[in-house]
């Protein structure tokens, strides 16, 4: 890919030199919703904009970001088989409708798998850094009181686009547990 | 020397607008001409809501008895107007004008008030426009340094941003074409706009831009720099911080208009009850999430950047 073009889709994207690909991903995910919902940001200008406009920056969109995914495509490759000990997570959405399970770090791997960054989920939802990593690492014990982590363990999941209830139901089963465990030696 | 080099150099000037009332915008900017006096920086308020002056109620001081009245009928110096904020660093000028209708200030009133506003002796100074996009109203919001825009997460506020951007910009352009001897251009193929075929902003731009290379340059000047500092007030929950970055890209995918979205400001609803009592918000509750917020749009203004996707 040429620097031009580099430049252009990052510029359409909406993104400053250099962004990662977890930022490029959000930023896509972000414009193409914007462009083919209807919001209160975009509802005041409907009838403003025609609708070949918005196909335009949509394919625009979409261009930009196929782009830059190619640059990202090489050191995705190499990811690929530095994760092939791991079990295969090839098609993410298929997998997450499949999983049953949510331990801390079955969700770390989704994560991961998704690119994003912890810091990512604690701007979005307000969790502090610190408790989601103690999520990750089921660290019951530094985590708060059952009602907050429950919170804060849905907003996590619905950051990853997971079925909030199926994980919220499962990872607090072990929490429940550890809770008993740790009121009996008390 | 040093000192008096600094003492002579020109403030910058925020103002705050955004078209609908109830925003926020006093609320705003007297907030952060608090954390800029806190942070030592001299800080000099305008309330220019000619209508309705209420500025003085966000710092609990009473309405002072000298305004721009003043500057007008008695030719007082304007540095001898601004009164005692009650924030160290900080003085407030009040715009009310009692005799005198917002319509009724006459242009070059307008850029004597102008002229004295860049030779006060601060280092910033922020000026509150009441609500609505009079062409006075756009022109001392065009006088800004940084540009700034409150807005709340409700489609009305939304609408009135893009109508106050889209106004304020061919005002912009029409203030310099009018050295070009080209005033009447912008009016004009509005009012033909059927004729031309302009059904909206971008093609009325378009259509300018082609009426010959020296308005194709100007416009493109003017669009380059034009930018509007975006800040997103009372918002109730996490998901509605978004809605700053996609005001912003509308503007630029649609309007062509650059924009930067330097913070939000959460719902808190001791905000109001503060302003009842005539109390700082600021100073009563500085460890507050919402003072936070405030802290750290104001740096990003300083700064003039974009809030951060990172913590």
């Amino acid at each position: 890919m040429s620097r031009e073009d580099y430049s252009k889709y990052l510029e359409t994207l909406e993104l400053p030199l250099g962004a990662s690909l977890s930022e490029i991903r959000k930023a896509y995910q972000h414009l193409k919703a914007l462009y083919s919902r209807e919001s209160i940001v975009t509802l005041p200008i409907e009838d403003e904009i025609s609708a070949e406009v918005k196909r335009q920056i949509l394919r625009q969109i979409e261009e930009a970001y196929q782009g830059l995914l190619v640059s990202f495509k090489k050191e995705e490759d190499t990811l690929e088989n530095e994760m092939s000990s791991r079990p295969a997570m090839k098609n993410y959405e298929q997998t997450s409708v499949e999983l049953t399970t949510f331990t801390g770090q079955a969700l770390r791997k989704i994560r991961e798998r998704l690119n994003i960054d912890l810091q990512d989920i604690a701007l979005s939802t307000r969790v502090q850094t610190q408790y989601l990593k103690d999520i990750e690492l089921e660290n019951f014990e530094a985590l708060p009181p059952e009602a907050y982590t429950r919170g804060f363990v849905i907003s996590y999941a619905e950051y990853l686009s997971l079925d909030s209830k199926k994980v919220v139901d499962d990872y607090m089963s072990r929490y429940s547990a550890w809770k008993d465990e740790h009121e009996k030696k008390m | 020397m040093i000192m008096k080099a600094i003492n002579e150099r020109n403030p910058e000037i925020w103002t705050i607008g955004g078209g609908k009332g109830g925003t926020g915008k006093s609320f705003v900017l007297s907030s952060m001409g608090i954390c800029l006096a806190l942070q030592g920086k001299r800080v000099i308020l305008i309330d220019a809501d000619l209508g309705g002056a209420n500025l003085h109620t966000f710092l609990g001081i009473n309405k002072p008895r000298i305004s721009l009245t003043d500057f007008f009928e008695k030719k007082v110096l304007l540095p001898d107007l601004v009164v005692d904020s009650g924030i160290k660093n900080m003085g407030l000028l009040i715009g009310a004008i009692h005799s005198l209708s917002p319509d009724g200030i006459k242009y070059t009133q307008k850029l004597k008030l102008f002229r004295h506003i860049k030779k006060l002796n601060a280092d910033y100074v922020l000026i509150d426009l009441g609500a609505g996009a009079h062409f006075n109203t756009m022109d001392t919001f065009l006088l800004a340094d940084k540009m700034i825009v409150v807005i709340i997460p409700e489609i009305i506020a939304i609408e009135n941003l893009y109508f106050f951007l889209k106004n304020a910009f061919f005002r912009h352009v029409i203030n310099s074409l009018g050295g070009h001897g080209l005033r009447d251009v912008v009016q004009n193929a509005w009012k033909n706009r059927e004729e031309h075929d302009i059904k909206n902003f971008s093609q009325l731009i378009d259509y300018l831009k082609g009426l010959s290379k020296t308005m194709e340059n100007i416009i493109n000047t003017k669009l380059s720099d034009f930018r509007a500092y975006i800040i997103l007030n009372r918002i109730n929950t996490s998901q509605e911080i978004m809605i700053g970055n996609s005001v912003k890209s509308i503007c630029k995918k649609y309007f062509g208009l650059n924009s930067s979205y330097v913070g939000y400001i959460e719902f808190d609803a001791v905000i109001s009850r503060c302003i009842n009592k005539r109390q700082s918000y600021m100073q009563a509750y500085p460890a507050s999430r919402c003072a936070k917020e405030i802290e750290r749009l104001t740096e990003n203004l300083l700064e003039g950047r974009d809030i951060s996707t990172k913590i």
